[in-house]
């Protein structure tokens, strides 16, 4: 045989074993790929319309953006400016209590579900607040003041996280360095902490800046109106209010545009670490502060801890009037097993979308190759929910009863929009197996169920325990996709909240927020424990 | 291991939860009516109708909510030929057109000329029959005003807050679109942005509204002449009252037809005779809160100051209008 037909022959059966052993991760990524594929080409074909390009002329469509832009600007700015002192304080002031608690609240306040944190601000600050006698005559919560609210709630305690962890990265060796050279606080700044501090800092703003462009909960309950909606809110509004499906394109190819370029930006910035397990502070040296700095930190550190848990709080004493009796009747027992069914399948689902992939991606050995791979699981960052969602749900309508199968889609959608996440958490875990263990795997020549199961699998639990609690409570507080997928009489936590507050029954909503908590914090506590 | 029976715990009982919620009762036929939420929660209208229904019909009647009208017709268009519905149930007058040439909905045949109804509504419609109807209007309440605006354009130029609903998701917000839009014509676009300076929040629904100007966040709310009928009679209140504008009010009927797809054509058009009979019309209008489409309903006085001035708008021009006002709409009030 003929050396190149030789080689040729070779690859043609190394492709085959690609096929045939990892046929599950293969069919994970032509899945994905074509679920996006057809989503598009269904919004591009639905009753033969094109996008609405008139748009163009429409000031509304202007003011969209512009109302997007502002508002997760604002929103990433002012979280990481308020983030700043707070981080420095826990990670330089010894003498701060319960650090650890705060560290472990604010893990689960970035991934509350929003409809929990909603209720809880219009309890506290909306018209009849608990806080609200104390405001300005002309104080509104619905606009941009509680999209802010809502939204620095939700990034503030991400961006300490990050930060505190870069403070703490400092070496003690820089700051006795800083000490001998009898450094002013200023220089200190800007000598030793700045450097480490610069190289996080836009990435963590370009992140929030992104998770507030793409929100969709917090501004379709807090918006108020036409005069604050995002393009996220307004695809929604154009196919289920308006049902124009030609508008929702042209919206979403903008939202894509937008938020792909962001993001590509984004990916520049560099990488930051936060899920790490919260230190109680460095045991080694740390400087002296200064007093008004100190002051200034534990100011903030009280203030934080008010922000982040009153409207928590409020919602304690207003649970206990709820009507138990109406929420049985509006069938909350089954819209709680219901809720947690999908947010279990979903981040089950998504763990085997990752395993998968990866598995594949371990099996190929150009490093285009395995670029590729990334991009496919890492894509769904950089889509719109609601223009996937919208795309599948159109696409299939004709052959699939939406009423009946709309669950199937949470659960897949849920799944694809954490993988993302999950396959970024795995991916250095299952790297560093292939690394340590990928030959010693290939010389036992074991089948790979038992491989997998008694040694892949073990390696790999910590970090898929924690994904898979981080998963769940993402899926469990989803509102985007359930506001496609489902319906009134199939509702879950989170849209039975948004519809018993929607309808002023603050104290059964409350309730049901609460309930949702619990949730979540069981789902977390998981994962702290077995980090 | 805990853990693993916990999900296996959740797994099935979420399984259970899908599967319950699909289980058909019994073997007599079922008809299913798609509606509006508020029309079949525990305090309208759809539990009692519900009973008298099954009790003549030899049936099990099940309702299918949406949020709303307009949320109600675009269900219907997803779900096209395999939709459940064998009624549709709370479209208004202005979205007639659209839902006929979708093709949603089939010729009733019923014979109207022995059913008394209203003159003024000039019935004759192939495919709807109306169940109930309201004329829009701003409810105050007469404690905190004392001199309600007379008309639209007082009511603008005044300080007055107010809130009303999104047009493109409630019926009572695409009422007042039209009714500004009738009212204002071209000038609509200023008539939005002098009503955006008095507005205070602009709801998804109806209910939400109402409930925050019940809680006196607002002096005016859009709503129905028919809602202080409510106060007076289920509350005993005579706090709340409907203002009269001296352009003309714009009604809103809701009419019920039977889907073009249903698999009980019979049973849906007996539903829909069931509407109109006098008792459903009185059942309906005291619990729905509107007024009844027979002008034989023996009602509580409290309704007698609901009727007024009526402005005609066909719904063909609605229909042809609505994309190019809810822009109007749109970019006026979002500044």
């Amino acid at each position: 045989m003929p050396q190149a037909a030789k080689l040729n022959s070779q690859r043609y059966s190394q492709g085959l074993t690609l096929v045939s052993k990892q046929w599950l991760g293969l069919l994970s990524l032509g899945f994905i790929v074509t679920l996006s594929l057809l989503a598009f080409v269904s919004l591009a074909g639905w009753s033969g319309e094109s996008a609405a390009t008139y748009l163009w002329k429409d000031p509304w469509f202007w003011q969209v953006i512009r109302f997007s832009l502002w508002q997760a600007g604002l929103s990433a700015l002012l979280s990481v400016l308020l983030a700043l002192p707070i981080s420095r304080a826990l990670a330089l002031d010894p003498k701060l209590p319960a650090r650890r608690a705060f560290l472990r609240w604010c893990l689960l306040c970035f991934v509350m579900p929003s409809l929990i944190l909603i209720t809880g601000l219009v309890a506290l600050l909306g018209r009849s607040g608990v806080l609200t006698p104390w405001l300005s005559d002309g104080w509104r919560l619905y606009g941009l003041n509680g999209i802010l609210l809502a939204h620095i709630f939700l990034n503030l305690p991400f961006a300490i996280r990050v930060l505190t962890l870069q403070w703490q990265s400092i070496p003690s060796a820089a700051w006795k360095l800083s000490a001998q050279l009898g450094f002013s606080g200023w220089q200190r700044f800007y000598l030793v902490e700045w450097p480490v501090l610069r190289g996080v800092l836009p990435a963590v703003i370009g992140f929030i800046f992104l998770l507030c462009f793409n929100s969709f909960a917090v501004v379709l309950a807090l918006g108020g109106g036409p005069a604050a909606s995002t393009l996220e809110v307004a695809i929604f509004q154009s196919l289920k209010y308006d049902f124009n499906p030609s508008e929702a394109l042209f919206l979403a190819w903008t939202q894509l545009l937008l938020a792909g370029s962001i993001y590509v930006m984004l990916s520049r910035f560099g990488r930051f670490q936060w899920l790490a397990p919260a230190q109680s502070g460095q045991s080694d040296w740390i400087p002296q502060q200064s007093l008004s700095m100190t002051l200034l930190g534990r100011i903030g550190y009280v203030m934080a801890w008010l922000y982040l848990t009153l409207p928590i709080m409020v919602l304690l004493p207003l649970a206990k009037q709820a009507n138990w009796q109406l929420l049985l009747n509006t069938g909350l027992l089954s819209i709680l097993s219901r809720s947690l069914f999908l947010a279990v399948s979903a981040s089950l689902l998504s763990l085997v979308f990752a395993l998968s992939i990866l598995s594949v991606w371990a099996a190929l050995r150009h490093s285009r190759w395995h670029m590729w791979v990334s991009s496919i699981a890492l894509y769904p960052l950089v889509v719109p929910t609601m223009v996937l969602s919208v795309g599948l749900y159109i696409l299939m309508m004709p052959y699939l009863d939406w009423y009946r199968w709309g669950w199937v889609a949470i659960v897949l959608m849920n799944a694809v929009v954490v993988l993302p996440f999950v396959f970024k958490q795995l991916h250095p875990r299952v790297a560093s197996y292939q690394q340590q263990y990928g030959r010693l795997q290939a010389d036992l020549n074991q089948d790979r169920f038992t491989c997998w199961r008694h040694i892949y699998l073990p390696y790999l639990k910590p970090v898929l325990l924690q994904v898979m609690a981080m998963s769940f409570v993402l899926a469990l507080g989803d509102m985007s996709i359930f506001a496609i997928f489902g319906n009134d009489d199939w509702r879950t936590l989170p849209w039975l909240i948004y519809t018993l507050a929607g309808s002023y029954r603050l104290a059964e909503a409350a309730l049901v927020s609460l309930l949702l908590l619990v949730f979540a914090y069981l789902g977390l506590r998981w994962l702290e424990r077995s980090a | 291991m805990k853990s693993r029976h916990f999900i296996h715990a959740l797994c099935v009982s979420g399984l259970l939860s899908l599967s319950t919620s699909q289980a058909i009762a019994n073997d007599l036929p079922e008809l299913t009516v798609y509606t509006y939420s508020s029309f079949t929660s525990s305090w309208g209208p759809g539990p009692v109708l519900k009973e008298a229904f099954e009790a003549v019909c030899d049936c099990k009647l099940t309702y299918v909510s949406s949020d709303d009208g307009v949320s109600l017709l675009n269900r219907l268009r997803l779900e096209g030929d395999r939709t459940r519905a064998d009624v549709v149930m709370g479209l208004d007058d202005m979205l007639m057109p659209q839902t006929k040439q979708l093709g949603l909905v089939q010729q009733h045949h019923l014979d109207l000329t022995n059913v008394p109804l209203k003159p003024a509504l000039n019935w004759n419609d192939s495919h709807f029959v109306p169940f109930d109807y309201g004329f829009f209007t701003f409810i105050y309440d007469r404690n905190r005003i004392e001199q309600p605006a007379t008309s639209m354009a007082e009511l603008l130029a005044s300080n007055a807050s107010v809130i009303y609903q999104d047009p493109r998701t409630s019926t009572p917000g695409q009422g007042l679109m039209h009714w500004i839009q009738l009212i204002y014509q071209n000038d609509a676009v200023n008539a939005w942005r002098q009503l955006s300076g008095n507005t205070v929040t602009v709801t998804k629904g109806w209910s939400e509204a109402y409930a925050m100007f019940l809680q006196g966040e607002a002096d005016y709310v859009l709503s129905y002449t028919t809602s202080p009928a409510y106060h007076q009679l289920v509350e005993e209140n005579d706090q709340y009252a409907a203002a009269t504008f001296s352009e003309g009010h714009l009604a809103q009927i809701e009419v019920a037809a039977v889907s073009a797809f249903s698999q009980q054509p019979d049973l849906a058009r007996e539903f829909l005779t069931f509407l109109l009979e006098v008792d459903t019309q009185s059942i309906i209008a005291q619990n729905n809160w509107m007024l009844p489409v027979r002008s034989d309903v023996e009602l509580p006085d409290a309704f007698n100051s609901a009727e007024r001035s009526a402005l005609s708008l066909s719904p063909d021009a609605a229909e042809e209008n609505r994309r190019e006002w809810l822009r109007v709409w749109r970019s006026a009030a979002g500044r």
